[in-house]
């Protein structure tokens, strides 16, 4: 063993001196300086690229974060495929293998002296990059200094993520090496290194991942610039790579020692069996790395807890339940940190962190132990999570209003209503195709689904799809033979919401299906009244609440009365049986009556330009157009646009004001936000920022119009950008001829 | 006398039923310098390789320094100089650089480049980068290549391909100096059998796998020593006849006519035979010389 070693230092030192003349050295340090030099050039040629919205941030960390993937996923990978390549071609050529084996050298040691050299090479390209990286981000913020970003340096984050940098690329460059070996030529070793990036790009327009390629695991790795959101230190990606560097590196060097696969691996009945026997120990080790993780969850106890970084400290925070947004519980946040544990029993359904006004969807049962770091100013709101449910979240970040070509073509645009059969085809390929995704799905570190909640989806996807069924019925035939469900889907989807889960039971889905199956199914004139006498004919019962809420607001929303709305709601207030149902209602009900139109818009208070404090009676006998806005709102920055392009087409309407408002909290903000803004739209700033949500308002831009008289017109606007917006304007504007107007 | 390579018995292929070599049998004595000849594809360049351990010899039929290859090797290397096949190097590297490399691994002195190159008469060209040497001068750097840790035995293969003359008389009075001064074993295959005459002290021949001579020049030169003598005559093509009777005579030139003779006593019958029919032999040399040898025993197949 020591004298393995000894000869490993020899040849290494050999290897060494082999790669001098060869210009790897100096390539390597090239490409770890292209990237932070080209992100320096370009912030000093384009001011917009110097901008920063975000939160507070070390700059130097910033900036690494940014160049990791590409200078990884590109540049290091090309440097590893070519360095590779031209350390094993300088002894494919004149004889070189001959030369080394000639000397009192181990083949073990001129096999693995390559491979430290590739990865020494590798190394001093990370380390060049990591400092450049640092060098260059204090240069480039001092010369451009940005408000929010800092020269302060986290060591931890840095070294744990030049550790598992250097960690990824083993795997590729024992591949590579081993490629190399066995192929004399230059060009094949880098066509198929080519073919892995190539295969990466794929694998991200599909959304999928291919933990057998070597190539594939350290794109899964990339995906995580920010180490810190990983549970654990390595990803299962990262531990990949060493699995394929140890794997790879054995092929390679049994390939070299015997001089060919057949005598390395196929030689006589010995061999085989040896060969099976180590590919199956690495076949258990490749499941035991890959298998499904399943996050642990606490015994009898649920935890959250979380830290922030904020300017403007958080005194509490508030969890809810999503449905009602009822608060469960009162959370206090001591020193930026807070934490809540409770030994009782939590159904599972999905619920809200509310941190002043900005809400975290979560989803939580008992054992859920779920971890934040909050970044929070007045711009941005940066959550990131650990712990439990992380699939969960993921999932329904990226699926909810994902394109379904049968609910979003078929189903909507009611096509194949004489077409049962091909009908019933799509829809069971839907069905069949959701299936597979809940059973596949899981996120970048390898985590799956909770049971409850894959069961959830399935069932608020089969209650989905028996809506959309009953509709088709509904619209063709009940009693027509062709038209029926097949029988053994109709059966399957039944099956599923059986037992349905609580959380079901609160979902749109769920209720509107419910509804609907209240319905006769020859059809009726009168839906909504039938629907109301069946819902008061059913016992009390928490069930009933939620379909009657459901239903109650449905129609208050369409009801354009504010006298018959009101007497609706009374008379069916009555009906629940849990006060927070019908407190659900009311609360709804008072928003849309506060923004009813012909309603007195309430008075805020502005302050103008200079200073003065002003109101919209100055504006009384015009129409006013207001945009609401703010400097940290990203989706304002492409309406307030559109606005100021509309104020100068309508310019010549004198009953017609546009009025930008912002509900910016530093009132300094503001001032900068609209400095040397020269058009048609006067500026104002509403003092008090949290008077929108009197009027029941949450988001922003929001859009609204108010009449000559200072009543409310219209209290949300279509964006400035769609044509019905201009058609209100016409209305008002006398372009067009409404006849409300008149009568 | 200590054989510093033994080879018995030695059977080798790629391929099952496909024998490049054949019941090899060979000795290189120590402090020799030890002639390999035979035709392209005869089977040398094999034979040296299984020496070097570049080959697989799992009968055990090639022993070193008396050991077997397996267990000698890499250790072995040290005490061991070769250029296999071609010069092997690295061509992006100077000469100079070329030679540290093997100090780096030979654990040897850097001052021992300058004197190795001076000896194979590259000193001008150390620095220069070795894609620019000519053959000559690759060749030169192979050698210094070998030679540069003092082995106890250099394994060449061809190394005075592609010198011209002059450099052909350095090398090979360099490898006479060396095996003569220091006592360093010279196992060397060439195809120029002028040289290899002239450096040898032992040879084997090798005709398609099978040794058709193995021993010292003496023991060769016993063998065929009286196998052919030359007689010189005018008017040769006349006196042939009289000799085709008795003996295997064969008409080399209007002048000369080559007669395979046993003994002395064969000799001075046939002069006195073509003395009586009126020849006038002017000259009478041996015919033996390695040349007629090589082609005499590659012949036989």
């Amino acid at each position: 063993m020591k004298k393995e070693l000894r000869f490993l230092a020899t040849a290494f030192r050999a290897e060494w001196l082999k790669i001098k003349g060869l210009g790897l050295l100096t390539f390597g340090i090239a490409i770890a300086a292209i990237l932070p030099l080209l992100m320096f050039v370009t912030h000093i040629f384009f001011e917009e690229s110097r901008n920063f919205e975000g939160a507070a941030n070390s700059y130097p960390g910033l900036f690494i974060e940014n160049g990791l993937s590409s200078y990884v996923g590109f540049f290091l990978l090309l440097f590893i495929i070519i360095a590779a390549a031209r350390v094993t071609q300088t002894d494919h050529k004149n004889n070189g293998w001959v030369f080394m084996e000639t000397q009192p050298l181990s083949k073990f040691s001129i096999y693995g002296a390559k491979f430290l050299a590739v990865v020494l090479l590798s190394f001093i390209s990370i380390v060049l990059f990591f400092l450049f990286s640092i060098l260059i981000s204090y240069i480039d913020l001092a010369i451009f200094p940005r408000e929010k970003l800092h020269f302060d340096i986290d060591i931890l984050f840095i070294l744990r993520t030049f550790i598992r940098v250097f960690v990824m690329v083993l795997g590729i460059i024992s591949f590579q090496l081993m490629l190399s070996v066995m192929i004399p030529g230059f060009i094949w070793p880098f066509v198929i290194g080519f073919v892995g990036f190539v295969v990466n790009v794929v694998a991200r327009i599909r959304q999928e991942t291919y933990d057998f390629l070597v190539y594939n695991n350290l794109d899964t790795s990339l995906h995580f610039t920010n180490s810190a959101v990983l549970n654990r230190f390595f990803n299962y990606s990262d531990l990949l790579s060493i699995f394929w560097a140890v794997f790879f590196f054995l092929i390679g060097y049994q390939y070299y020692r015997n001089r060919g696969l057949k005598n390395a691996f196929f030689k006589n009945a010995a061999t085989i069996a040896k060969t099976v026997g180590v590919l199956a120990v690495f076949v258990l080790i490749y499941f035991l790395l890959t298998k499904p993780i399943y996050p642990q969850k606490l015994e009898n106890i649920t935890i959250i807890e979380g830290t922030f970084q904020t300017d403007k400290p958080v005194k509490e925070i508030y969890l809810m339940d999503q449905e009602l947004q009822n608060n469960i519980a009162v959370i206090p946040v001591v020193n930026n940190t807070f934490r809540w544990e409770t030994k009782e029993s939590v159904p599972f359904s999905n619920y809200i962190i509310d941190v002043e006004k900005r809400f975290i969807p979560i989803v939580l049962s008992k054992g859920d132990h779920l971890q934040f770091e909050i970044k929070k100013d007045d711009r941005n709101f940066d959550v990131l999570r650990k712990g439990t449910r992380k699939a969960e979240v993921e999932y329904l970040d990226t699926n909810t209003n994902m394109y379904s070509s049968f609910y979003n073509r078929t189903v909507q645009n009611k096509e194949l209503a004489d077409e049962p059969k091909a009908f019933y085809r799509e829809a069971k390929k839907e069905w069949e195709t959701l299936k597979k995704d809940l059973s596949k799905f899981r996120t970048k570190e390898n985590i799956h689904f909770g049971e409850d909640f894959k069961n959830f989806k399935m069932q608020q996807g089969a209650v989905k799809m028996l809506g959309a069924l009953h509709d088709y019925q509904m619209m063709t035939s009940f009693t027509d033979k062709e038209f029926q469900i097949p029988a053994d889907f109709k059966k399957e989807l039944e099956t599923s919401i059986k037992k349905p889960a609580e959380l079901l039971m609160t979902t749109d889905e769920y209720k509107a299906f419910r509804l609907k199956s209240l319905l006769p199914k020859e059809g009726t004139k009168n839906p909504d009244s039938i629907i109301f006498a069946k819902l008061s004919a059913l016992p009390r019962s928490i069930e009933k609440d939620r379909l009657l809420s459901f239903q109650l607001l449905k129609i208050l929303k369409i009801t354009n009365d504010e006298e018959k709305r009101n007497s609706l709601y009374e008379e069916k207030s009555g009906q629940f049986m849990d006060s927070r149902y019908r407190d659900h209602v009311n609360r709804q009900l008072v928003v849309i009556n506060n923004q009813q139109k012909g309603k007195p818009f309430p008075v805020f208070q502005f302050e103008n330009e200079e200073g003065k404090t002003v109101n919209l009676e100055e504006f009384k006998g015009k129409y006013v157009v207001i945009d609401f806005w703010a400097t940290w709102c990203a989706p304002c920055k492409e309406t307030s646009p559109v606005f100021e392009y509309r104020a100068k087409e309508y310019a010549f309407y004198n009953n017609i004001v546009f009025l930008a408002a912002s509900i910016d909290e530093d009132k300094n903000k503001w001032k900068l936000g609209i400095k040397n803004n020269k058009s048609d739209v006067t500026q104002w700033w509403l003092k008090d920022n949290k008077a929108l949500n009197s009027i029941g308002v949450q988001s922003i831009p929001r859009f609204m119009m108010i009449d000559p008289k200072g009543k409310i017109y219209n209290a949300d606007m279509p964006r400035p950008g769609e044509t019905a917006f201009q058609e209100i304007l016409d209305e008002v504007s006398g372009t067009r001829f409404n006849f409300n107007m008149i009568f | 006398m200590e054989n510093t390579i033994e080879i018995r018995n030695l059977n080798f292929g790629f391929q099952p039923g496909k024998p490049i070599l054949k019941n090899v049998n060979m000795n290189i004595p120590k402090g020799s310098i030890y002639g390999f000849l035979g035709a392209n594809g005869a089977g040398k360049s094999t034979t040296m390789r299984l020496v070097m351990g570049l080959f697989n010899d799992p009968e055990n039929s090639v022993k070193v320094f008396g050991e077997t290859v397996s267990n000698i090797y890499p250790e072995g290397l040290h005490r061991i100089g070769s250029l296999i096949d071609y010069p092997a190097f690295y061509d992006h590297l100077s000469g100079y650089d070329n030679l540290k490399i093997v100090c780096t691994i030979r654990g040897l002195d850097e001052s021992k480049i300058e004197e190795v190159l001076s000896l194979v008469g590259l000193s001008k060209a150390a620095k220069m980068k070795m894609r620019r040497y000519s053959l000559g001068m690759k060749q030169r750097l192979a050698i210094a290549l070998a030679l540069i840790s003092n082995p106890e035995l250099l394994v060449l293969d061809e190394p005075v391909n592609g010198l011209d003359p002059g450099g052909m008389v350095e090398i090979r009075e360099l490898l006479i100096q060396l095996n003569q001064q220091h006592g360093v074993t010279i196992f060397i295959s060439s195809h120029l059998l002028q040289e290899i005459d002239k450096m040898v002290t032992h040879l084997a021949v090798i005709a398609d796998g099978e040794i058709k001579f193995q021993g010292s020049k003496e023991e060769l030169k016993e063998l065929y020593k009286f196998q052919k003598t030359k007689f010189f005559m005018n008017n040769a093509a006349e006196f042939t006849e009289f000799l085709n009777s008795d003996y295997e005579a064969e008409l080399k030139s209007p002048t000369e006519i080559s007669v395979v003779t046993q003994s002395t006593e064969d000799v001075a019958k046939i002069n006195k035979i073509l003395t009586e029919k009126g020849a006038g032999v002017y000259q009478i040399s041996a015919g033996g010389g390695l040349e007629e040898w090589f082609m005499e025993l590659t012949k036989q197949n």
